[in-house]
């Protein structure tokens, strides 16, 4: 160790951070432009994958047909990864804007978008008619809903009761507001509990219909606008999933 | 063309992508004008004027954001725009253009809204 300096061998310095910076950027420059490329490719398959469903029902068989349903949903899946990470990505380069949030509207948007997969579900959902006044930035927080909502859906069980509701958070500076969902399904294990909100593979093969990666991104738009993600859940006893986010008063 | 056929310019540097919307739109009923960058958009607008214009934004010469900053303040008869890209960043910053689509798109969120803006002029 530097004796005239003790942090001098322990603590990066400013090259050295300068540096990380700089190959930061390089990797996210290049992972836009292969997501640019990748979805300029996915506009064509999934295109004319629709196109062939649209204009050739009558001249292929159910075969055929089943198999322009498989690659659309496939195309569907790459096209909602590469959202996934273009958000992050996103967020890391420019961040989150803080402005007044009407959440009844953005909740509204939410459910309509989910409408058929609430409806094939036989989902009840119990959603607040007032909201509190918070700040972030709409477009990302109707992403957080979204996946929030989509994870319910598909994990709270048969026909899922969802309900949301909203706590201000004592003793926070700033002041936050917890949003939380509450479902009854099969809830998580402590193991479960740990992996959720990151980025690694699902955790069994019930969870198999999600990407695995809706809740991570669900955590890094939170945590860009000043909030946190958590979630409460003991087997067969459902989950709650919340995250808050600065009061806008 | 027949007088009530609707015209659509595609600007798309992709030629994969202009031949795709081609022969989407052309299924539909509608003439297809191409054009490459938004420079080449601009004088086939002023020869041929259209009745909606799909944009890509990300395109050499000139892009989709300086087409629009000079179309939108010209003479020229302003067609409704329907942007596309493939950026989700540039989702919801795209001024004066009338709608705006992320690559990969719904093709029938296409044709419908396609149907929407050339059944207005």
């Amino acid at each position: 160790m530097n004796p005239s300096n003790p942090t001098a061998d322990s603590e990066p310095t400013i090259s050295a951070l300068s540096r990380e910076a700089d190959q930061m950027r390089e990797q996210n420059a290049f992972l836009r432009t292969a997501l640019h490329d990748m979805r300029n490719s996915l506009t064509l398959i999934i295109g004319y994958v629709q196109y062939l469903k649209k204009n050739y029902a009558g001249v292929l068989d159910e075969l055929a047909l089943g198999f322009l349903d498989d690659a659309d949903d496939s195309g569907l899946k790459l096209t909602r990864i590469t959202n996934a990470v273009s958000q992050v990505l996103y967020i890391q380069d420019h961040g989150l804007n803080r402005v007044p949030l009407d959440m009844g509207q953005i909740v509204g948007t939410v459910c309509k978008r989910l409408d058929p997969i609430i409806v094939e579900r036989g989902a009840q959902l119990e959603i607040p008619t007032e909201w509190p006044h918070v700040l972030g930035e709409a477009r990302f927080i109707e992403t957080v809903w979204f996946n929030l909502f989509s994870n319910a859906l598909i994990y709270g069980g048969q026909s899922p009761h969802i309900t949301l509701s909203t706590t201000p958070l004592a003793h926070t500076d700033p002041k936050l507001i917890r949003f939380s969902m509450r479902d009854q399904g099969p809830g998580l294990s402590a193991e479960g509990r740990t992996l959720m909100f990151t980025p690694f593979p699902r955790l069994s093969p019930e969870r198999s219909e999600a990407l695995g990666l809706g809740l991570y991104v669900a955590r890094k738009i939170v945590e860009s606008a000043g909030g946190s993600v958590g979630v409460e859940t003991e087997p067969g006893h459902g989950a709650t999933f919340s995250f808050s986010l600065p009061a806008a008063d | 063309m027949t007088t009530d056929t609707k015209l659509v310019l595609v600007v798309d540097d992709d030629l994969a992508i202009q031949s795709f919307l081609k022969v989407a739109l052309m299924d539909e009923g509608y003439q297809v004008m191409l054009a490459g960058n938004g420079a080449v958009a601009l004088d086939l607008i002023a020869k041929t004027p259209p009745n909606v214009v799909i944009l890509d934004m990300k395109m050499p010469v000139m892009d989709g954001w300086a087409f629009l900053k000079v179309y939108c303040a010209s003479k020229l008869p302003t067609a409704p725009v329907i942007s596309i890209s493939a950026n989700v960043g540039e989702l919801g910053t795209v001024e004066c253009a009338s709608h705006f689509l992320s690559k990969p798109f719904n093709l029938d969120s296409l044709i419908t809204l396609v149907e929407q803006y050339t059944s207005q002029n």
